[in-house]
């Protein structure tokens, strides 16, 4: 006669809690490991005082998580439709933004599940900019203790969470992140131009709300100056979109002076969204790929001990610069992060020929190499990555393992770039740290 | 101590806690809490350092067809990274029920993992409940088992839940059982940007011997300001053990 096994609660509980040892257990289990926002007198001024920028501001992070649901769901080839019905969405949620600021994985949620610690690094740094924002908002803070409190919410931030962004200027992380000969580096500015835009206006909006606080002050006026960026935001910028992404030190020079680890965070941060969403976009590799890669640049861009050494030693192309005024120079391609990328180009090519080339086909990449850091392609442009344009010029060109997998680093290219950057910038003076009561904040204090 | 003094001294202690000004920190609606509005709870920690207060206020008509109202005071801390610990002080009274402070409440909630495409986030709490009670002299450990996973790949936020716990009944009397158990599952999704709809089962052993309740809810959880979630969520009972009816208000303020 067979034997009845008799399960009750009292035996299927822990068997319940046994079964999920196993999980529990596994190395390849990631934690969240999330950190509270820092408390001060200044906390969600912003969203008090501010209120249509702030919930622009969550509109504009609603485009940022969902986007990366979108490019690692779909594939590239759908891309035209693609990019016109997601930037069609994110003007939508722009224009009729939602009420409270997103985490990423709220737009996001398949994602969230492989690239946890990508949105981590997203969510810690979009609370680096609202605080920063609150605290500029606050009336009950000082003009001149502005600077007190932003640099404890900075050191908090570079403290507290094992991914912020590296407050070293965007030059230094580019070149440690050594993207550039990665086979997906510009496939999401190529392919899914309309909403890369989108996020190249994102990131004018973001740093002239800064600089317009810097020049408005603490009194009434920094509510007009901010109504007015946002004015100039829907009627200019959304309709006629910046070529590249514009820096902090380009468009708030002077709030790149109160706090050049804040601003260059950003900037990281900006960029490391161009190169997520390229890395999710790229067809040509498994999840499992993608999301070493991004574990690979996330770490890169972080803060690394030194970093703050480096922090001021950027250029201020424009330091007085209007950020009411959305001219030409702010529209355009030519500008510090196009600098930057012609910079390593040229740092890179004694390593990938070594034996040089003729002027026509230096002339030929050097045209590839632009037309693929301009969005969308061009008559001419050679399909795929920047990496796959220049090889069919250069086939002869030499390219390590290390920089075209994924989750690996070339530390030679790497080193090679550095090392040029020490060559041409190392003497760069520091920026001058800003003078608050010399801007017309002072007048205002309350 | 008397038990409504001792009650009256722990919700002033938690009301003292609650905010004052602008000195908040962003809730998340999303971060599914015990009867806020369902039992239903998901496996995501508060983050390290992060402060909540919660208020809640429960109804429910019980099998016997008698009124039980409940209003209870919360305070939750992440203490650690992944972890979070809390406090639960209920007062009740209608009916059904001995007026007076109810069953208070600590619980510590560890979060083992961010889930994976195919690996659910897990957590573990461990609950101490005090014999605040009318009719109640011992100290009863619970521990409860929940597991969450996004499920489909929209933006809706979707996601399932498990919740398994256990009690030691140390106060029973005859006829009731020693070991208590419970299980739920549950869904919610994200309808908007601010509002999340969630659903659950309950099945939820009674003290006395042979007795089981089932429960089917429904709820909202409502983000009115980056520091405030709101909540409500109405049940029914399912079975003759079961209650008639409940509802939950919610309240949650970060600060």
């Amino acid at each position: 006669m067979m034997n009845t096994i008799n399960l009750s609660y009292r035996h299927l509980f822990p068997l319940f809690l046994l079964l999920l040892c196993p999980f529990t257990q596994a190395n390849a289990l990631e934690q969240r490991n999330n950190v509270s926002y820092l408390r001060g007198p200044y906390n969600f001024a912003f969203y008090n005082r501010h209120n249509s920028a702030y919930r622009l501001q969550a509109g504009i992070h609603f485009a940022h998580g969902k986007q990366h649901d979108v490019l690692l769901l779909d594939k590239q080839s759908n891309h035209k439709k693609s990019d016109a019905s997601f930037e069609e969405e994110s003007l939508a949620m722009t224009y009729g933004p939602p009420r409270i600021e997103p985490p990423m994985e709220l737009y996001a949620p398949y994602s969230a599940q492989s690239n946890y610690m990508l949105f981590r690094a997203i969510d810690w740094t979009h609370m680096l900019h609202e605080q920063t924002y609150d605290i500029l908002s606050a009336k009950n803070i000082s003009w001149e203790d502005k600077k007190y409190w932003t640099d404890r919410i900075v050191k908090y931030y570079l403290e507290e969470l094992d991914v912020p962004r590296s407050p070293a200027p965007l030059d230094i992380t580019m070149r440690r992140a050594g993207t550039m000969m990665k086979p997906y580096f510009t496939v999401f500015r190529n392919y899914y131009p309309e909403s890369n835009n989108y996020f190249f206006a994102a990131h004018w909006w973001h740093p002239v709300v800064y600089e317009a606080m810097m020049l408005s002050g603490n009194g009434p006026e920094q509510d007009d100056a901010v109504r007015r960026i946002n004015e100039v935001y829907f009627s200019e910028v959304l309709k006629k979109r910046p070529m590249r992404m514009l820096l902090s030190r380009e468009v708030m020079p002077r709030y790149s002076r109160l706090s050049p680890e804040a601003a260059n965070a950003f900037d990281n941060l900006h960029m490391l969204h161009g190169i997520a969403y390229d890395i999710m976009a790229y067809d040509g590799w498994t999840l499992e790929q993608k999301t070493a890669e991004i574990k690979r640049v996330v770490k890169a861009m972080s803060y690394q001990p030194g970093d703050e050494e480096l922090a001021a030693k950027f250029p201020l192309p424009r330091p007085d610069y209007d950020p009411f005024e959305y001219d030409d120079q702010t529209q355009g391609f030519e500008g510090e992060m196009n600098r930057i990328m012609m910079e390593m180009w040229e740092e890179m090519m004694p390593m990938m020929m070594p034996d040089g080339m003729s002027q026509d086909m230096k002339k030929n990449v050097m045209t590839q190499l632009r037309m693929k850091l301009m969005p969308g392609m061009e008559d001419g442009e050679k399909q795929g990555s920047l990496m796959e344009a220049v090889k069919s010029i250069m086939p002869k060109m030499k390219m390590s393992e290390e920089s075209m997998g994924a989750g690996t680093t070339d530390t030679k290219m790497v080193n090679m770039m550095l090392d040029g950057w020490k060559k041409k910038h190392g003497d760069t003076p520091k920026v001058e740290p800003i003078q608050m009561s010399l801007y017309k904040g002072v007048s205002y204090n309350e | 101590m008397n038990k409504n003094v001792f009650a009256a001294i722990l919700i002033l202690f938690l009301t003292i806690c609650s905010p004052q000004a602008n000195d908040l920190f962003a809730a998340d609606h999303t971060n599914l809490e015990e009867n806020l509005p369902l039992e239903i709870t998901d496996a995501i920690p508060t983050p390290y350092m992060n402060r909540e207060v919660q208020s809640a206020f429960h109804y429910e008509r019980t099998e016997d067809s008698k009124d039980k109202y409940e209003a209870e005071q919360r305070l939750e801390y992440g203490i650690f990274l992944n972890s979070q610990i809390e406090v639960h002080v209920p007062y009740q009274f209608g009916r059904a029920v001995d007026e007076g402070l109810g069953v208070t409440e600590a619980a510590v909630l560890y979060n083992f993992n961010q889930e994976s495409i195919w690996i659910p986030a897990m957590a573990l709490s461990g609950h101490a409940l005090f014999p605040t009670a009318e009719d109640t002299d011992e100290i009863e450990p619970k521990a409860k088992f929940i597991m969450t996973k996004t499920i489909g790949r929209s933006s809706f936020f979707q996601r399932i839940h498990a919740n398994a716990s256990w009690q030691k009944n140390n106060d029973r009397h005859e006829n009731e059982r020693k070991d208590l158990y419970s299980w739920a599952i549950g869904y919610d999704c994200r309808l908007n940007p601010e509002t999340l709809l969630v659903f659950d089962l309950v099945r939820e052993m009674l003290p006395e011997k042979g007795k089981d309740m089932n429960l089917a809810e429904i709820g909202l959880r409502y983000q009115l300001h980056p520091r405030v979630v709101i909540s409500m969520g109405g049940g029914a009972g399912l079975g003759s053990d079961s209650p008639h009816t409940r509802a939950t208000f919610g309240f949650q303020y970060s600060f």
